[in-house]
């Protein structure tokens, strides 16, 4: 009896700490953003926080990770930039965004895959212990008629 | 007898006339003049030109004032007692127009809205492109707003003048319109059966000859009056950004291991 009720205790402290743990990291923390009309949420895969996809296959998705090494906004849009930039990805505008009041920088790129050319939308938020980056693309003749939405729904991420 | 070879020799020279009429129907038309749309613009810049017969007053009736109206157009080519030179010209413009894909329904609602304020229609439309028919005084003014609606890709504007076929062919309608007036007297003195069936015949011959004319008459007329714009939609595709400075000769990749997943392959790759 006693025994039964010290494993079930030990288990009880065991999922608050791993909880816990999940927490401080920012692993497996959910994202709150309101998806573009007409998209449907799936799960966030390997790589993602969240993921929303439209009928026609345009993409939105946001990932958090560690603000390691540490850095502002400035390091991380322009490590993003370059990194992309050095596999081919041609810059064709950037813009400062807000979410729900947090500053972040919005870099859009074309880039041609399958003979056709795609829009690629990157938007970097940093915050004392984490960087999001929200990535969005699609091929270009579809992604234009999301455009507008995709930008509405970036404003409401929810960065904090 | 006599009066039989009298009858001949008035319907001989009816005919005469007449076959006067088809050698001038025999005429080459006009060649239609085609302006390209900077000479049109620049004849419609000096509407006061004094330049007779030239180019730049072909052009004229498009950068007349707004506020004359249609009206002004068509009475201008209704008329068949216009002054003499006044250019008859039949407007047709042609742009293509870059525009983002998700804009071309908007766009071509634009352009029909356009149209209809301006006093014309539209003639037939699709998903990507419109036809539009417009009052030839409001042409120019046409084009220019239209051409705000993208980028433009390429303009035509063509001008044919059809001054001297409808000249041409209103004298022929007076001379045939005498014609028939004439024969009609005569058949009113045909003594004999012979004389009525070969009047009657010249008779139906100039008749239907006029209403040929008058037929083409009323389409320079309709064509004159309104001119006709074709608006074709391209999508327009993003281009290199200028403004953002280009990449430092070499940059280091960093050691953050989830750039690796960055990218739109790793983005559209959904069972991933």
């Amino acid at each position: 009896m006693h025994s039964t009720l010290h494993r079930s205790t030990s288990l009880r402290f065991l999922a608050v700490a791993l909880a816990g743990l999940s927490l401080l990291s920012g692993c497996g923390t959910s994202i709150h953003i309101a998806p573009p009309p007409g998209f449907a949420v799936l799960d966030g895969g390997e790589d993602h926080a969240y993921r929303a996809v439209s009928p026609d296959g345009v993409v939105l998705a946001v990932r958090r990770e560690k603000n390691e090494p540490h850095g502002d906004l400035g390091f991380w849009s322009g490590a993003i930039d370059a990194k992309l930039r050095r596999d081919g990805y041609r810059a064709f505008e950037a813009h400062e965004v807000v979410a729900k009041g947090v500053r972040g920088k919005q870099i859009r790129y074309a880039i041609e895959r399958a003979g056709r050319e795609h829009t690629y939308w990157v938007t970097v938020f940093v915050t004392e212990k984490h960087v999001l980056t929200a990535e969005a693309g699609g091929d270009h003749e579809l992604f234009a008629r999301e455009s507008q939405a995709l930008a509405r729904a970036l404003e409401t991420l929810d960065v904090e | 007898m006599v009066y039989r070879t009298s009858f001949a020799v008035v319907l001989s020279g009816l005919l005469a006339f007449g076959e006067g009429c088809a050698a001038r129907q025999s005429l080459p038309e006009a060649a239609p003049y085609k302006a390209s749309y900077g000479e049109a613009v620049a004849a419609d810049s000096s509407p006061s030109s004094e330049e007779g017969g030239t180019r730049a007053q072909a052009s004229m009736p498009v950068g007349e004032p707004a506020s004359k109206g249609k009206q002004a157009a068509s009475d201008k080519v209704a008329s068949s007692e216009e002054a003499p030179g006044t250019p008859i010209l039949i407007y047709a413009g042609a742009l293509a127009l870059l525009v983002d894909p998700a804009a071309f329904a908007a766009t071509i609602d634009s352009a029909t809205e356009l149209a209809t304020k301006l006093g014309g229609f539209v003639g037939r439309h699709d998903d990507r492109s419109v036809t539009l028919r417009v009052p030839s005084t409001h042409f120019r003014e046409a084009m220019r707003e239209l051409e705000k609606l993208g980028a433009v890709q390429s303009r035509n504007v063509e001008a044919e003048d059809v001054t001297e076929e409808f000249h041409d062919l209103d004298v022929r309608l007076k001379s045939l319109h005498a014609t028939r007036k004439r024969l009609e007297e005569l058949l009113q003195k045909a003594a004999n059966i012979h004389d009525v069936l070969e009047v009657e015949e010249q008779l139906a011959r100039v008749t239907e000859e006029i209403d040929r004319i008058e037929g083409r008459i009323r389409f320079l007329q309709s064509h004159a009056a309104l001119s006709t714009i074709t608006v074709t939609l391209a999508p327009k595709t993003p281009t290199a950004l200028k403004t953002l400075a280009p990449l430092p000769p070499r940059t280091i990749p960093l050691p953050i291991g989830w750039f690796s997943s960055l990218g739109i392959d790793y983005l559209l790759e959904l069972s991933r």
